[in-house]
């Protein structure tokens, strides 16, 4: 909380997201080029999927962003509604673009891997079903924030609708685990341990990184725009009153 | 106690008598249920085996459809004259009115589908030992469908275009209720089948769906009033 309430100064804000974000930037450039290099050369190809197990090392990440992505957007969404820190509010609408981004690139990576393997793009099962509905929100908060005249009008809306679609988050997670669908079951986030073999362990989790620096930078990027369009906005309707 | 659910009754029936007043705007939605299902089979061709085997999908999906634009103008009118915000002053809890409302479009959006339900059903090719599932699994993911419509129309309350948003909000939160609603009606044709064997089992795949159905009903029940109250709350701020 204490945190939080030193970071709600827009200035200050400001001045600790500049110097993280081209920290994030490097650490991101630096495990995208290694986590490529070795996802798609210096790891051993799958005895049974071959090749293809190589978009798993874009897919699973950016599931995973999907998903955290949505969490924190639902966390902005309480302590803004909670606390009325309007930083938390434009935090929210930052991540909206990205996570839904990332939604959309587990969708279409998950494609490309179902024809070769499944024999068909798209199958209508839990796992899918469930991301696609996350994908869905995102494009519905999306539209609430933005649907109103004032720009501020949105935000509470679009929070508790942020809320609301909260349930969908374990539906995804579980729906390997409660329905027998086409989807491999978890093999990496389990209680008994990863069952995935280290060699592509590795190249997962450092794209899981490269993603994450980038979503930080993005994100903070989007944030410190979205202050300074507010501040514009701000300025213009002071000027036409005055 | 008494005093809570007093103002709750009158805002039910308050609701449905100024509906009674406009008939026509309850047959205008249901004329278009009716139209939607009758788009089928002009599209897909009159196989009766084929759209028995669809009606129950279709059905579910005009439900929803249909339904739409009059949820969305569930609570215009009235943040336009003010009510809303009487209801916000007044001393009985905002959630409470606000189920209240739900269960009266329940009686003035849904009910007229479900009944034309069954109709449509024999014109597809049900069997007859099926419509009374269909009631049933209509009339309780119906309560699903205005529970969620509530919420999203008291979210896009006051937006540029309120319609548009409350579908991008609604149907993505319904397609559970569309894969239980479906899958019930649909598992009641092979529950009367295992029905016939003597190795039939005691309780049929139809009565799981309609307890899953059933508990998401409660959950909306308890999660869709306060989220409804909230929402209405910051549009009147």
């Amino acid at each position: 909380m204490l945190m939080f309430d030193y970071l709600a100064n827009p200035t200050r804000f400001r001045k600790i997201t500049t110097a993280i974000f081209p920290v994030a930037v490097l650490v991101s450039a630096i495990a995208l080029t290694f986590g490529l290099y070795l996802a798609f050369f210096a790891s051993p190809a799958d005895y049974q999927q071959g090749d293809t197990v190589r978009i798993m090392y874009i897919h699973v990440p950016a599931a995973w962003m999907a998903m955290m992505c949505y969490l924190l957007m639902a966390l902005s969404a309480v302590f803004y509604l909670v606390w009325r820190h309007p930083l938390a509010d434009i935090g929210a609408r930052a991540m909206a673009l990205p996570g839904a981004g990332f939604a959309l690139i587990t969708l279409l990576t998950g494609s490309f891997w179902g024809r070769p393997m499944w024999g068909t793009w798209w199958v209508w099962d839990a796992r899918l079903t469930s991301m696609l509905i996350l994908f869905f929100l995102y494009l519905g908060y999306m539209a609430l924030a933005d649907g109103f005249e004032r720009a501020e009008r949105g935000s509470k809306p679009a929070s508790l609708l942020l809320l609301v679609g909260v349930i969908n988050l374990p539906i995804i997670k579980f729906s390997v685990d409660w329905w027998n669908t086409l989807h491999q079951g978890s093999s990496v986030l389990r209680l008994d341990g990863p069952s995935i073999d280290p060699a592509m362990l590795k190249p997962l989790l450092i794209m899981a990184l490269a993603m994450l620096g980038w979503f930080i930078a993005i994100t903070i990027l989007r944030m410190n725009t979205l202050i300074i369009r507010r501040r514009i906005t701000n300025l213009e309707s002071r000027k036409s009153w005055s | 106690m008494r005093g809570i659910f007093r103002p709750c009754f009158a805002v039910m029936l308050a609701d449905i008598r100024s509906a009674l007043r406009y008939p026509g705007d309850m047959l205008s939605g249901l004329s278009f249920f009716i139209m939607i299902t009758t788009l089928v089979p002009l599209g897909l061709g009159s196989d009766q085996g084929e759209l028995a085997r669809i009606a129950p999908a279709m059905i579910w999906i005009a439900v929803m459809l249909a339904s739409l634009p009059q949820m969305d103008r569930l609570f215009t009118r009235h943040a336009k004259d003010g009510v809303l915000e009487q209801m916000l002053v007044s001393p009985a809890p905002m959630a409470m009115l606000m189920l209240a409302r739900i269960l009266a479009a329940w009686v003035i959006i849904i009910l007229p589908l479900v009944l034309a339900a069954p109709i449509l059903g024999l014109m597809f090719g049900l069997p007859v030992h099926m419509l009374a599932g269909v009631l049933g699994f209509l009339a309780m993911g119906g309560l699903c469908l205005v529970l969620i419509g509530a919420m999203a129309a008291a979210l896009s309350l006051g937006s540029r275009q309120s319609g548009i948003f409350t579908a991008i909000i609604v149907l993505p939160l319904s397609m559970p209720v569309l894969i239980f609603g479906v899958a019930g009606i649909s598992a009641i044709q092979t529950d009367h089948a295992m029905a016939g064997d003597s190795t039939g089992a005691l309780i049929g795949a139809s009565t799981g769906h309609i307890m899953l159905l059933g508990a998401l009903t409660l959950v909306l029940l308890v999660l869709s009033p306060p989220v409804t109250a909230a929402a209405i709350r910051f549009s009147e701020e």
